[in-house]
């Protein structure tokens, strides 16, 4: 099999799978971790994963999708969101000298 | 003239005004504040007197003798407020000034030290007002309603020493008693005013002597304003509140309960005259003739001054009602006018020895004053023989004119009065010889008698000169006041009156001699054991005419008593079955509100409080489930995701 034939077989249900993949495993980085900006990176794990599904559709769908367009509000979106939990994150490390999310439990009810 | 009048009524009213507003601050308590209210009333109506005798203007037509605004308008109705100057008015006008003005003047001594003095002349002036009001007026409406205010002065007069009971009582009685008789005249406004549209008296008459009143009507009408006039000159049997009002202060009794405001009554049936049918006249003529004789009755057993006199006032006043029935109209009035003057007079004279004796008034601990008091004393003869009718005295003229008007219209009556004229000198003469001769009874009460100051001693002088020579036809005040009056009242000519015969005039005299030459023998020439003995057979007469013949008794039983026991009956079911209805109600109300109140503490309030405590638990719950852990809030969030896309699946 050519190398391009190989690239050519590789269809939707691969980068489904890979999606999957990395949607997991974010969720898995979220649950466990207790790091902040472990969860952080897992978040970023999740939001591709969603991406990376976006685009696929764009590219395999049955109709045009134009999913690439949300894939791209998504990736501002994640920036901003990275930049404003880092934010708290640093404050919070300011203020306890700690990011252990299971030990900044102000907000219980 | 308009001024005039405006002047006579206002004057006193001012004083009135001005006195119960700062009278207790003013020097002397303003005594002199309201002598000259009354001064001015007096010189205006002197000057009314004189004009009108000129002359001026005795038409009716004539705008200055009668000036009337309007009032009240409602749409077409319009009822007016009048003024009427005739010859009547002239003389009532002179009668009502003069004898306040006295009296003003003699309580300015005998009420001095009293601590309500500001208050007692207010009240006397505003008692002028509404007196000269009631005899201005040129409506029946403005009448009544001088009528009810000279009623509330004297219920405030008669009660002025309100700190003891009986005067207020007398207050009380008289009030209630003079009331009843003018529902009579309310009956008769409304009577009159639905028939003729009107309240004028010139409607009125014309209206009367067209026909358009019938006689029934007139009857009714009149029947309503004499009951009016029973209640105010205390006529039988409405006469019982007059006695009972002498607990008021002496100047009092004089000016209202002798002089002006129980002779009201007569100028009432004398200026509606004309509404008068022979049926109601026949009543006037009976119900005076019988309190003539029955308050002369009770005159000769009563030993306190001012109930001798007051009964000799019911007594008089039946006399006039006998004239006005018998259709002697000048007669009555006329003696209206000489009865004010002498009664006044003994009224004051009996103030005088009232306070010469420090408040005394029992007769038998008097006696022999005369030495002690000669003014009074002689002023007080004065009057005695003006009242028995000696001759060429004032009440000579008038009680024979009434004797004789009585002669022709109804000689039965004539018999009735002339034996109340005779009754009328004897205890006159008795009162007067049990309190000024003889030997003095109460050697204490006597040491201490003196003669009264001068204000007392002038009024007194006055009035009797008055008493003496009013009878005559003086600047011919009867044949141009009165006579045109009397002749519009009666239609036309006879006036009975002045047909004097003989026969009349020689018993009227006679009457009056007899009556005093029996008291002189009984009262002077009679050892006092003598009286006793002969007065033995008859002392259940005499007891009856002292307990005045039980009508305070009988309408205690009749009218009081039942009314107390249908008021108590009354209350009784009122207390049990109103009050028992309303407080069952109430109760019923508050147990079924109890319930209510059960009710609702253990189930809606339970129910509110299962749900808070439910919503708390709950809370409390769910609380625990926000830890504040993020990982968490995560892991529900995905598990939800989780459920929610396998149920989506299944589904």
């Amino acid at each position: 099999m050519t190398t391009l034939a190989l690239l050519q077989s590789i269809g939707l249900v691969h980068f489904l799978v890979v999606g999957a993949v990395l949607f997991c495993a974010g969720i898995t980085t979220v649950l466990a971790r207790r790091n902040a900006v472990g969860i952080l990176i897992g978040l970023e794990l999740i939001l591709n994963a969603a991406n990376l599904n976006l685009v696929a559709f764009e590219r395999f769908g049955p109709a045009p999708l134009r999913g690439t367009v949300f894939a791209i509000f998504v990736l501002a979106v994640a920036a901003a969101e990275a930049a404003i939990a880092l934010a708290i994150v640093l404050n919070v490390f300011d203020s306890r000298d700690e990011i252990d999310v299971d030990e900044t439990t102000a907000l219980k009810g | 003239m308009l001024t005039l009048a405006l002047v006579i009524v206002l004057a006193p009213f001012v004083g009135f005004l001005l006195q119960s507003a700062f009278g207790r601050r003013l020097p002397r308590q303003g005594d002199w504040l309201t002598i000259l209210g009354i001064g001015a009333s007096l010189a205006a109506a002197v000057v009314v007197f004189v004009r009108v005798l000129g002359g001026e203007v005795l038409d009716a037509a004539d705008p200055a003798a009668h000036a009337r605004w309007e009032w009240m308008r409602f749409g077409e109705v319009v009822w007016n407020v009048g003024v009427k100057i005739d010859g009547l008015t002239a003389v009532m006008l002179f009668v009502v000034t003069l004898v306040a003005f006295l009296v003003h003047v003699f309580s300015s001594a005998y009420m001095r030290g009293d601590p309500k003095y500001w208050k007692f002349f207010a009240w006397l002036q505003m008692f002028s007002t509404s007196m000269l009001i009631l005899v201005l007026a040129d409506n029946l409406l403005v009448l009544f309603i001088g009528w009810e205010l000279v009623g509330l002065c004297s219920y405030k007069l008669i009660g002025f020493w309100s700190e003891r009971q009986e005067p207020c009582n007398a207050a009380r009685k008289a009030f209630i008693t003079t009331r009843i008789g003018d529902l009579g005249m309310v009956v008769a406004l409304m009577l009159i005013y639905t028939q003729t549209k009107s309240f004028a008296f010139e409607d009125m008459f014309r209206a009367a002597s067209s026909g358009d009143l019938s006689t029934q009507v007139r009857t009714w009408a009149s029947l309503g304003l004499f009951m009016a006039a029973m209640g105010k000159s205390a006529q039988f049997p409405l006469h019982v509140w007059l006695p009972d009002a002498m607990e008021g202060p002496t100047p009092v009794s004089a000016l209202i309960h002798a002089a002006t405001m129980v002779a009201a009554g007569v100028y009432l049936v004398g200026r509606t005259f004309p509404l008068f049918t022979d049926a109601s006249l026949l009543v006037v003529a009976s119900v005076g003739a019988v309190t003539a004789v029955m308050a002369g009755l009770i005159a000769l057993a009563q030993n306190d001054i001012k109930k001798v006199l007051a009964y000799s006032t019911v007594s008089q006043l039946g006399f006039m009602f006998l004239g006005l029935g018998c259709k002697a109209w000048h007669a009555a009035l006329f003696h209206l006018t000489t009865h004010a003057f002498f009664k006044a007079l003994m009224f004051l004279g009996s103030g005088s020895v009232i306070h010469a004796c420090h408040h005394e008034q029992d007769m038998r601990k008097m006696g022999g004053l005369w030495r002690k008091l000669p003014v009074t004393g002689t002023t007080f003869f004065v009057g005695v023989l003006a009242i028995a009718g000696f001759p060429f005295t004032a009440g000579f003229y008038s009680k024979d004119s009434i004797l004789s008007g009585a002669w022709h219209a109804h000689p039965a009556l004539f018999w009735v009065g002339l034996g109340a004229a005779v009754l009328t000198a004897f205890y006159m003469f008795r009162l007067f010889a049990g309190t000024f001769m003889g030997k003095p009874k109460d050697a204490h009460v006597f040491e201490h008698a003196h003669e009264s100051p001068f204000a007392m001693t002038l009024p007194l002088v006055v009035l009797g000169v008055l008493a003496a020579v009013s009878g005559f036809d003086l600047f011919g005040w009867h044949t141009k006041l009165l006579d045109p009056v009397a002749a519009g009242a009666l239609n036309a000519g006879s006036l009975h009156g002045h047909e004097h015969s003989g026969f009349v005039m020689a018993l009227a005299i006679a009457a009056g001699l007899i009556g005093l030459a029996a008291g002189f023998f009984v009262f002077r020439v009679l050892a006092p054991s003598r009286v006793e003995a002969l007065k033995r057979p008859f002392a259940g007469l005499e007891r009856a005419f002292a307990g005045k013949f039980g009508f305070d008794e009988l309408y205690r039983e009749v009218i009081l008593r039942p009314a107390y026991v249908l008021a108590s009956v009354l209350a009784w079911a009122d207390r049990e079955g109103i009050d028992g209805a309303v407080n069952g109600l109430g109760r019923t109300a508050v147990s079924a509100a109890q319930g209510s109140g059960t009710v609702d503490r253990v189930v809606v309030d339970g129910a509110v409080r299962g749900t808070g405590a439910l919503i708390l638990a709950g809370g409390a719950g769910v609380a625990r489930t926000q830890s504040g852990r993020i990982r968490t809030y995560v892991a529900f969030g995905i598990a939800a995701v989780a459920v929610i896309l396998i149920l989506g699946r299944i589904f």
